[in-house]
């Protein structure tokens, strides 16, 4: 019954995402990374789906809600489906340099204005954190208690939200200022003075997969490949 | 003009999509969404596209160039796009999902990106702030892999901001007169009843139908099913018990604006958040409920859970979900974005694109 | 030549104008400086000279503003590529983020000008070579001192090879020797025959490299000559008598750091082994190049750093297990950028938000709240919006917030940074006032006029080790 479902997961998983992974040499960072970002996910379908599917083969109660077994297969197969979204995502992003990532498509003609906000959001996130951590440094030193107790930390959360967003939205006018005077406005095309490196193989690969992605697709919409129940 | 007739596309290509793919029943079982559900999602996409393109070939006919969809693309709004991700991708990952308050709050930047520069800046910001979490960052921390289903759902998001903004609603109304505050709290009231009428319970129709005379409400007790929740799951209830806290603050934080500065504004705000939720509900339900089997980790998922046992199926208990939680959420994010915007010098929003239109000028 | 033609200026949602009647021209080779108070002007006599304003901010233009005789009206902001340039004081924030490499930030503006590879790279290591970082070329551009990023914002601009460079405050964020470094690069520049435009507060800088100084006030210029007219004689010297701190040794002691040391996470050193007394009352300033761990050693003070080795005693009472909530009760400090100390939407509420948190509440919060900003000068801005008030002004809104706190040692982190000589004399005054008051006053400064004129007593910091510890005026040398 359930077996179809799990097979070509198994199969991406098996076949193309973990040799990645093993050529790499990353697996074992890949599994961490793939496992905490599932897991909350997973636990969440497991409780839902278990517990509110319906189905014949009732395992066990809790008050009114009733475990079965469809529900088990079920929350089984999702967490498989997300396991293997999240593995091969990851191998994307722990074998591409993002930077890499954003001169190649800017190569491929992708505006310059596009690319240009996809490299700075690299840096915006750690820009943020930093930011906020300062504010939070600013604002014990002002007498703010944000140590200690969890309590006392989350309390912590809510008067840095505002400061590190509007101190973000002050900093935008400088720094538009600075790209506008090296002529970030002119539209057109840029000589890019670095560029991956491609080669034939990697041509090939990718032809191959983006072929793949089409099958699947194809194969899904049509029927010929199983879905959710 | 242009505007108009975009929409128009969009709903006419909506519609032909739906009768040509005959997704839905023409009087839509309200217990059950039709089979197809994630089919109406690609339709709706492939309709806003169709009214993006309407839009701006009608521009290309009447001006011969795309000013005022490049306009909202400035260096300002270039600079703002990923400190706005930065914002959704650290609040959505660390608060929303850390410490499991049933809220998302991922998409401040993405209203703040559309209110400041306008609906299709809005729009990118979305999509390009779901593409990021899942592919710029995969593999670190801030990495999210599941989030890039929901592109659409912050598109829209995004969109509807930048429109509100261009309508003036996020514009600071303190002072008003005491009638003409009554009167908006009025016509925001019916808005609201209205939405929820029209937009909301409708889908509960069918949890409710024993019970005659209860009029639908979810809270008048005909969903039996919330009676026993309390000596089930104390995670569950905890998880009630927070969202009803946020509910009350918020509820709090609105009052006393009200009073105190006899704000208009927070008034529209909450009616446009509230419409927000509820369009984003209707298509973020059957992404979630065909790509995740109806959960997304957050706290909202126990409220799937509930409407399941009182016999929905996954996809109709997971739009029961979205239509209470969705709604609740972009209200607060849409009040935390106003106040935001109140902290901000206008010095810097007039700037904007859309900064004068949105919030107003600096000096009379 | 630059020309600047009866040009009024009126920023985007503002009734009056920014600008009035600006008559100005700057020849090739020539320097011209920008003085005046902060407020008065002068960022935005930049931005207007650059042809930014209001090609990138908007607003409305007045008269004209030409370059060798052709104007910049209704010019994009990159078809001013090749005409002016603009630098500005924040090194930071003139940074793209994008680049990883010194060479690729350089490299930025003319990439953006769709040149080849070829012409790319040769225009980079020219305007490298002109400010004299080559050594600096594979750095990442985020880790470098603020004189050497500086001068990466400088190179960054010459790489679009503009006749004409305005700088507004360029060293103003800098210690001595980034203002060496700085101050060299545009003399070479000078000798190129590149006009420069240059508004600082630092005098000296002025006077040993502008040929022609122009003053402002109210948007408008007041008097134009050469730096010694307009300038005057460049006496702002230290006329207090101060007591001397042998004065003191019978103080309780304030402050006791005993062979603190501090590592980063990285593993940097960042404090090597200090011993260190400040006794109540006393006025001492902390001077050191930037990076030697000035900002490290007061944060141990009130805990915001612990530590990896020795103790630190606050009033007797060692700092190690005490939040730092609880030690602001004790030690006041202010950060560095005002910018990341903003937390309310009004100036009061601003100033507020620390005096509440140590306890003080009704008409004794109200009293300590408009002291502090009237000792600042913003008692008239109690609601206005922190970000409204300009650069300098916000700073002094951030020592409010300290002075607020009523606490018995205020720390200041350059507390004259970009202030004009009205406000830096406030400051002094504030140092006065609180050490008459028998409260200790810490400041880390640059500033060598502030630190002869204000305090008694100075500590070298080089390395995270004190190198020197006495009498102010004898540590620090005057100005040249």
């Amino acid at each position: 019954m359930a077996g179809a479902g799990f097979v070509l997961p198994a199969l991406i998983l098996g076949g193309l995402v973990l040799p990645g992974a093993v050529v790499a040499g990353m697996t074992a960072r890949l599994l961490r990374w793939s496992v905490i970002v599932t897991l909350p996910i997973a636990i969440s379908v497991a409780i839902v789906s278990i517990l509110g599917r319906a189905g014949a083969t009732v395992l066990f109660m809790i008050g009114p809600f009733d475990a079965t077994l469809e529900g088990v297969a079920f929350a089984a197969e999702v967490a498989l489906r997300l396991f293997v979204v999240a593995m091969a995502l990851a191998l994307f992003g722990l074998t591409t340099e993002p930077r890499a990532l954003v001169a190649d498509l800017e190569r491929r003609g992708v505006s310059p204005r596009l690319t240009f906000a996809a490299a700075a959001t690299l840096d915006a996130v750690p820009a943020m954190a930093e930011r906020a951590r300062t504010i939070q440094g600013a604002q014990r030193a002002r007498g703010l208690d944000t140590e200690g107790s969890v309590g006392a930390r989350l309390r912590g959360v809510l008067p840095l939200v505002g400061p590190a967003i509007l101190g973000a939205l002050h900093d935008v006018e400088a720094r538009s200022l600075a790209l506008e005077a090296r002529a970030f406005d002119r539209p057109g095309p840029r000589h890019l003075l670095w560029a991956p490196p491609d080669s034939e193989r990697q041509r090939a690969a990718r032809w191959l997969l983006l072929a793949a992605l089409v099958a699947l697709v194809v194969g899904t919409l049509t029927g010929v490949l199983p879905r959710l129940p | 003009m242009r505007v108009v007739i975009a929409a128009t596309a969009t709903v006419v290509a909506a519609v032909v999509g739906v009768l040509a793919v005959g997704v839905f029943e023409p009087s839509p079982n309200p217990d059950q969404l039709p089979p197809g559900a994630n089919l109406f999602m690609f339709l709706l996409a492939a309709a806003l596209v169709v009214g993006f393109v309407a839009y701006a070939a009608i521009e290309w006919l009447q001006t011969r160039r795309f000013e005022s969809i490049t306009r909202q693309f400035d260096t300002r709004t270039i600079v703002l796009i990923p400190l706005a991700i930065a914002i959704n991708v650290v609040l959505g990952q660390t608060v929303a999902s850390a410490l499991k308050v049933p809220l998302y709050l991922d998409s401040i930047g993405t209203i703040l990106v559309g209110v400041l520069a306008g609906p299709f800046a809005g729009a990118a910001t979305g999509l390009l702030s779901n593409l990021a979490w899942t592919f710029l960052f995969a593999g670190t921390p801030f990495g999210s892999p599941f989030a890039w289903p929901f592109a659409i759902v912050a598109a829209e998001i995004g969109l509807l901001a930048g429109l509100f903004g261009y309508a003036g609603v996020f514009r600071s109304r303190p002072n008003t007169p005491p009638g003409k505050l009554l009167a908006g709290i009025v016509v925001a009231l019916v808005l609201l009843g209205a939405l929820v009428w029209y937009g909301i319970l409708p889908h509960y129709a069918k949890l409710c139908a024993g019970q005659p005379g209860s009029g639908g409400s979810v809270t008048s007790g005909c969903l039996d099913l919330f009676q026993p929740i309390g000596s089930i799951d104390p995670v569950f209830l905890v998880v009630a018990v927070a969202f009803l806290v946020l509910l009350a603050v918020t509820v709090i934080v609105l009052a006393v604006r009200l009073v105190a500065r006899r704000d208009l504004g927070v008034v529209y705000v909450t009616v446009a958040g509230a419409a927000c939720g509820v369009v984003s509900a209707l298509i973020a339900a059957p992404i979630a409920a065909y790509v995740f089997g109806g959960v997304t980790g957050s706290g909202t998922d126990f409220l799937v859970l509930v409407f399941q046992q009182a016999g929905s199926d996954l996809r109709t208990a997971v739009l029961q979900q979205s239509l209470i939680s969705d709604p609740i959420d972009k209200t607060i994010t849409f009040l935390v974005v106003y106040a935001l915007l109140r902290g901000a010098s206008r010095r810097v929003t007039v700037r904007f694109p859309q900064g004068e239109r949105a919030i107003g000028t600096v000096e009379a | 030549m630059l020309e600047l033609d009866r040009v009024t200026y009126r920023y985007p949602g503002y009734a009056r104008h920014a600008l009035e009647a600006i008559d100005l021209a700057i020849g090739d080779g020539e320097v011209v400086g920008l003085t005046g108070p902060n407020g008065s002007g002068k960022s935005t006599l930049c931005l207007v000279a650059a042809g930014l304003a209001p090609a990138a901010v908007g607003g409305e233009l007045g008269g004209d503003v030409r370059v060798d005789g052709a104007t910049l009206r209704g010019l994009r902001p990159h078809q001013l590529a090749g005409k002016t340039g603009l630098v500005f004081a924040n090194a930071e924030a003139q940074r793209t983020r994008v680049a990883v490499t010194v060479f690729e930030e350089v490299a930025f503006g003319p990439v953006n000008l769709g040149l080849s590879v070829a012409e790319t790279v040769a225009r980079t290591r020219g305007a490298i070579a002109a400010v004299g970082i080559e050594e600096l070329a594979e750095r990442h551009p985020a880790r470098l001192s603020g004189g050497q990023a500086q001068l990466v914002a400088i190179a960054s601009m010459l790489a679009m090879r503009p006749r004409h460079l305005v700088l507004d405050e360029p060293v103003a964020e800098l210690d001595g020797p980034g203002r060496h470094l700085v101050g060299d690069a545009l003399r070479a520049l000078e000798r190129q025959g590149t006009g420069l435009l240059v508004a600082e507060h630092h005098l000296d800088v002025l006077a040993t490299l502008a040929t022609r100084v122009a003053q402002m006030r109210d948007g408008r210029i007041e008097r134009q000559g050469l730096p010694a007219d307009v300038l005057g004689p460049r006496a702002e010297a230290s006329r207090l008598a101060l007591p001397s701190a042998s004065d003191l040794p019978a103080a309780p002691i304030a402050i006791r750091c005993e062979g603190i040391a501090y590592d980063y996470p990285g593993g940097t050193r960042a404090l090597d082994g200090i011993d260190l007394t400040v006794r109540a009352g006393e006025r001492v300033a902390i001077v050191g190049r930037n990076g030697s761990g000035k900002t490290t050693l007061v944060r141990t003070w009130n805990g915001l750093v612990r530590p990896t080795a020795g103790r630190v005693a606050v009033d007797g009472q060692a700092t190690s297990g005490l939040h730092v909530a609880a030690l602001a009760r004790s030690v006041g400090l202010t950060f560095q950028d005002p910018d990341r100390q903003i937390f309310a939407g009004t100036c009061r509420d601003e100033v507020a938000f620390g005096a509440r948190n140590v306890g003080l509440a009704g008409r004794e919060l109200e009293a300590a709240v408009f002291e502090a900003l009237d000792a600042v000068g913003l008692a008239d801005q109690a609601t206005t919006n922190p970000y409204d008030l300009g650069p300098s002004r916000r700073r002094l809104l951030a020592h409010a917030g300290v002075l607020a706190m009523r606490t018995p040692i205020v720390v200041l982190d350059e507390p004259t940074m970009g202030l004009d000589a009205v406000e830096r004399a406030r400051v002094r005054s504030i140092v006065e006032a609180l050490a008459a008051g028998g409260r200790t006053v810490v400041a880390i400064s640059h500033d060598a006029r502030f630190v002869r004129a204000s305090f008694d007593r100075a500590i070298v910091l080089e390395s995270g080790r004190v190198v020197a510890d006495g009498p102010g005026s004898s540590i620090v040398p005057a100005p040249a």
